[in-house]
């Protein structure tokens, strides 16, 4: 059945993408790749005079410890959102599978609108009410709980309370609804006849519901840390990475090093950097997700 | 009895708190957008200026939407400014909607139809990229794009089609197998070519993902802020919606921006429509997976 032709059909079908990612990913991750032994920016771009600088500008993010400070800033990041996102997603998963609870779908279509109202517009609006001092948590809410008001312009820690929380907000409804649906699926046949011996919640909690959730946890977990990781547009637009680069993610670093301060040469070795700890971690989601089984 | 009452009261309880949790998660999660929609129905000229009184509807006024429709804001521009953008973004996200559709269905179909050489490699490969975020190559396609002159809307469809329609791709792939090839081995019979079969049959019965393709590519390209701010954001004649959206909120000079109101009165505009085409796609995604699954 496939004789040499139909081989070469199949592939003239797959050609187009083919291209498109070799010419659109592929060579500009080559070239980034170049550019980063190169000393190329604003003024030597254009002229073409930008020369060959060995591995300088790695060893410089190395010496100014760059790398280190982002490599820290990216776990604060991805595991100061992930884990209070994932635990108050499955909190509220569990308060809404409650079967006497009533009011489920009305709750559940508020819930979900954080996740639902653009991200990007969303954080336009988080960034003017987080204004210090006049912005409308600043100066309203954060008061009205009697707790202490946020300056992510001079304190680090108020920054990154303030990227967490906000994230937290763009993030959990997601959460929720994944383990909503994961809960759902678990039969309730288990519960019964738990009941039927007498256990607790507690018990029902450890003994059925973990364990029956033990992958959908584990799959949220891989695919949102990667996603996390190179999350761009909180960064970018609440903090800039500021104080100083005290909240930088490698890619929110680069773009700026690139489009602020037009450091091409910096900007590729750090997006070159951040895509090698990206393609780890997607292979290990690969491997450990065995997705690949269902499209190949 | 005593058993009794205490089981009644730890589930009073247990229901107490989860609308406790329930009802302070829901005003959290209303609380932003509220606080946008009331303000594009005020009077707010600046973000210091917000106060409690505005977001309570006692003066609601068209104001700010009449001023984000008609009113010329950067004086270069020769037509009201927002609507211009909004035309552009429109423009782009429906031409990577068709390019997104194009590519990942011919490769959808190749994957799934036909034999071809390194299947499984290629196809792993693709996979890969996806897990990059746009933003990893937006430096280096800026660099090329730049010496190719393609820094305009050209470039940016090109920019943004090939995330869609590679993970297009692999759903398309999932969704043609699932469909039964005999309509497609009659119609060759009776002498379609194989391209025909393509486009009359396969299409048309993938047609759930085709949708669910056009609505992806349009929501990315829409969405996008890092990849238009690098290659036009130097020319607000060019500007897109979301770049607007940005100078509005005050981000690139919060001097010169124009009212707040009218900030929140393009969020409200942009974000409504957008939350309505998430929320479709949303269950077109879950659709789409659950008949996939349904079929295994």
């Amino acid at each position: 059945m496939s004789s040499a032709r139909d081989k070469l059909e199949g592939f003239i079908y797959f050609l187009p993408l083919f291209a498109a990612v070799l010419f659109l990913f592929l060579y500009p991750l080559l070239y980034s790749t170049y550019v980063s032994f190169t000393n190329m920016n604003l003024m030597n771009f254009f002229r073409h005079t930008y020369r060959f600088v060995g591995a300088f500008n790695y060893v410089l993010a190395l010496r100014q410890h760059y790398i280190s400070t982002l490599l820290i800033n990216e776990v604060i990041w991805t595991l100061g959102s992930l884990i209070p996102m994932m635990a108050l997603g499955f909190a509220l998963a569990l308060i809404l599978n409650q079967r006497d609870l009533r009011g489920k779908s009305f709750f559940y279509a508020i819930l979900i609108l954080p996740w639902a109202f653009p991200g990007f517009i969303s954080l336009l609006v988080w960034q003017g009410m987080w204004v210090y001092p006049y912005g409308f948590m600043n100066r309203y809410v954060l008061p009205f709980l009697h707790m202490p008001t946020i300056n992510a312009l001079q304190s680090v820690g108020d920054a990154w309370a303030e990227l967490i929380i906000t994230n937290l907000w763009l993030s959990f409804p997601y959460y929720m609804t994944v383990f909503y649906s994961g809960l759902q699926s678990i039969p309730a046949e288990l519960y019964e006849i738990a009941d039927v011996d007498g256990a607790g919640a507690l018990t029902k909690f450890l003994r059925i519901t973990v364990p029956s959730l033990r992958k959908t946890i584990a799959f949220v977990f891989i695919t949102s840390f990667v996603f996390t990781w190179n999350n761009f547009y909180p960064i970018y637009v609440l903090t800039s990475g500021g104080p100083g680069i005290s909240t930088e993610t490698f890619i929110v670093y680069a773009y700026q090093q690139a489009f602020s301060y037009s450091n091409y040469g910096v900007a590729a070795a750090l997006s070159i950097i951040s895509t090698v700890i990206t393609i780890v971690l997607a292979v290990v989601v690969m491997k450990f997700t065995g997705v690949l089984e269902g499209i190949t | 009895m005593k058993g009794r009452s205490r089981r009644l009261a730890y589930k009073a309880l247990r229901l107490g708190i989860s609308y406790l949790v329930l009802i302070v998660m829901a005003i959290w999660a209303i609380i932003p957008i509220y606080y946008v929609i009331m303000l594009s129905f005020s009077h707010v000229t600046k973000l210091l200026a917000v106060s409690i009184k505005d977001l309570v509807p006692t003066q609601v006024t068209l104001q700010a939407y009449r001023e984000l429709l008609f009113g010329r804001f950067i004086p270069s521009i020769k037509a009201p400014d927002f609507p211009l953008w909004v035309a552009h973004s429109i423009v782009l996200a429906a031409a990577t909607s068709l390019l997104s559709i194009a590519l990942a269905m011919l490769a959808g179909y190749g994957l799934s139809r036909l034999d071809m050489p390194a299947k499984k490699t290629l196809a792993t490969f693709t996979y890969i990229i996806t897990f990059l975020p746009v933003t990893a190559t937006t430096v280096p396609l800026y660099l090329l794009f730049a010496q190719l002159r393609l820094l305009n809307y050209y470039g940016l469809v090109l920019a943004y089609t090939p995330g869609t329609a590679v993970f297009a791709a692999f759903l398309a792939k999932l969704a043609i197998d699932s469909i039964p090839p005999d309509y497609e081995d009659a119609a060759m019979v009776d002498g379609l070519s194989r391209f025909g079969v393509f486009i009359r049959i396969v299409f048309r019965m993938a047609m759930p993902i085709v949708a669910l393709t056009a609505l992806l590519g349009f929501l990315g390209a829409y969405m996008d802020y890092a990849t238009a701010y690098a290659f036009i954001g130097a020319n607000s004649n060019q500007w897109t919606a979301m770049l607007g959206l940005y100078y509005l909120a005050g981000l690139y000079n919060y001097a010169s921006a124009p009212n707040y109101n009218i900030f929140a009165a393009g969020a409200v505009l942009m974000g409504i429509p957008l939350m309505a085409l998430f929320l479709v796609s949303q269950r077109m995604m879950t659709r789409a997976y659950s008949s996939l699954a349904g079929i295994k």
